[in-house]
């Protein structure tokens, strides 16, 4: 995936660190038991386009190499608006926003280009640098070359976890293994009368970055299509601030969502439950790949 | 072609100020859910509703839901549905669709009633059509008020020309998308096939001559009796 551009990385790293003064992990978190059912980098640019030009969307293919993605075709994008006038009157329209789509033979990583966003969603999740990170700089160097696009709007990640137990066949089985602040009705009175949950809670971490984490227990089905009842934790970490694309800011600032993704994560989960899961020791910040350390294989993050 | 369809959100508009220390909800990241695995698919769209909340993409303009036409279940539901779709009278539908006032009337009356089928006339047929040309349009009235031929073939009761329309204007420019001639109306009626309709988008086509039985074998004729 080449070489990652050069930043502070190291142990004085700021962009190591999660935001929100969350309390920081162990330098990386690899657990064996969970999987991430997608990890995602958006990166939205300002644009009143509604069409993308196949150029841009061949240059994208042409540095990330069309061996590696083989699929190439039209995207779209439909929205509906109906506008209610002041006389009771509506005015419905549509709007449609063209672009491309690239993945990878068995499309279990997509990558979506729109004139106003470039995403890369994966589930075939190894670590954040290889599947997220170094992707998306060869993608937004080839994009806003080829495009114009130079003003960013927002930055995004997203990871979804499942996490299923074959010893999870009531929901009570997480009582014990979820933070009380997420297990709400779990560990409450009514907690054997649970069958499914969602909470969704909104954290500000600065002035212009945010997250949100969705987290829940629901039905889910074993290997031996037994009923179990498996638990997600959906992550979006994000900042939305227009400034100016500077390629290596754009890169730690991937970075430092990616580490607070992992710091929220862990707030999610018992540190029991997390040592139950396997956590595997990764190499620590800054003596490899100086990005591994905001994510480790089969990271939760 | 993959498609993301972005679903629509209900915005409400009062008069009543927002508080300017209330924080904007933010949006969401995106994420496609068709290349998600089923069930987690099917929990996020518990969770989240919809494919995408449209708050997950710039520069919508998302201010209300659009209105969403349910099939009618009953005559008379069908011919408002008509009357509403189109924006036109309801004189104007039973007369499209061939249904006498008075019948029509009588089912108002009687709402337990059923309608014989043979008073129905075209009724079902043109809902079914006009229901499967709504969502290609952003505004079906619109287009059917400033498409002379289309309020043309509405008079005249022609669902199949009206489809046609339809048909045609998204194959402009690609004929090849036009279904043949015959599989519309009544091969014997010219006027309900749109023949003139076809024949100026459609490229020639070569002629294909049949096969002709030699004339020594032909029986003859009958000659009308009249």
């Amino acid at each position: 995936m080449g070489q990652p551009l050069s930043g502070p990385y190291g142990p004085n790293d700021k962009w190591d660190l999660p935001l929100g003064d969350l309390k920081q992990q162990a330098s990386s978190i690899r657990l064996e038991r969970t999987h991430v059912e997608a990890a995602v980098a958006e990166v939205r640019f300002v644009s009143d386009r509604t069409e993308l030009d196949q150029s841009v969307a061949a240059a994208v293919l042409d540095a990330l190499g069309s061996e590696a993605y083989p699929v190439f075709e039209p995207t779209a994008q439909f929205s509906a608006t109906v506008e209610f006038t002041p006389g009771g009157g509506t005015v419905p329209s549509q709007e449609r926003i063209d672009g491309w789509l690239l993945a990878t033979s068995d499309r279990a990583t997509v990558i979506t280009l729109l004139p106003s966003s470039v995403v890369v969603q994966t589930r075939t999740y190894e670590r954040y640098s290889v599947s997220l990170g170094h992707p998306m700089e060869k993608m937004l160097a080839a994009f806003t070359a080829a495009s114009g696009a130079d003003r960013i709007q927002r930055l995004g990640l997203r990871y979804v976890n499942r996490l299923t137990d074959t010893a999870a066949t009531k929901p009570a089985f997480w009582h014990d293994h979820v933070r009380t602040p997420f297990a709400g009705p779990l560990q409450g009175e009514l907690g054997a009368l649970v069958t499914n949950t969602h909470q969704q809670v909104e954290f500000s971490l600065d002035d212009t970055a945010g997250a949100r984490v969705q987290s829940g227990v629901f039905e889910d089905q074993g290997a031996s299509d037994e009923l179990l009842y498996s638990y997600l934790i959906d992550l979006d970490v994000f900042r939305e601030q227009t400034s100016l694309f500077d390629p290596e800011r754009c890169s730690n600032e991937l970075r430092q969502l990616n580490r607070t993704a992992l710091a929220l994560f862990a707030n999610v989960l018992t540190d029991q439950y997390l040592t139950d899961l396997g956590p595997v020791p990764v190499a620590p910040t800054g003596t490899e790949d100086p990005t591994l350390n905001a994510a480790g294989t089969k990271e939760n993050t | 072609m993959a498609v993301m369809t972005v679903a629509p959100t209900v915005g409400r508009r009062t008069n009543r100020g927002t508080p300017a220390q209330w924080r904007k909800r933010r949006s969401r990241s995106y994420i496609n859910r068709d290349f998600l695995d089923p069930r987690i698919g099917d929990v996020l769209e518990v969770w989240e509703g919809p494919p995408a909340t449209a708050d997950a993409v710039p520069q919508l303009r998302i201010v209300a839901a659009p209105m969403v036409r349910e099939y009618p279940q009953t005559a008379v539901d069908a011919v408002e549905f008509i009357r509403d779709l189109l924006d036109v009278s309801q004189d104007a539908v039973l007369a499209s669709v061939g249904i006498q006032e008075r019948t029509y009337f009588g089912w108002k009356s009687n709402r337990a009633s059923r309608p014989r089928v043979s008073s129905l006339g075209k009724l079902w047929l043109m809902v079914e059509a006009l229901f499967g040309l709504e969502p290609h349009r952003p505004n079906l009235a619109a287009w059917f008020h400033s498409t002379p031929e289309a309020q043309r073939a509405f008079a005249s009761g022609d669902v199949s020309r009206l489809q046609l329309l339809e048909l045609q204007a998204a194959a402009v420019g690609r004929p090849e998308l036009l279904p043949d001639v015959r599989l519309f109306g009544d091969p014997g009626d010219p006027t309900a096939v749109g023949e003139s309709v076809v024949e100026s988008v459609r490229p020639a086509r070569p002629a294909v001559r049949k096969r002709t039985t030699p004339t020594s074998k032909v029986p003859p004729r009958p000659v009308p009796s009249e």
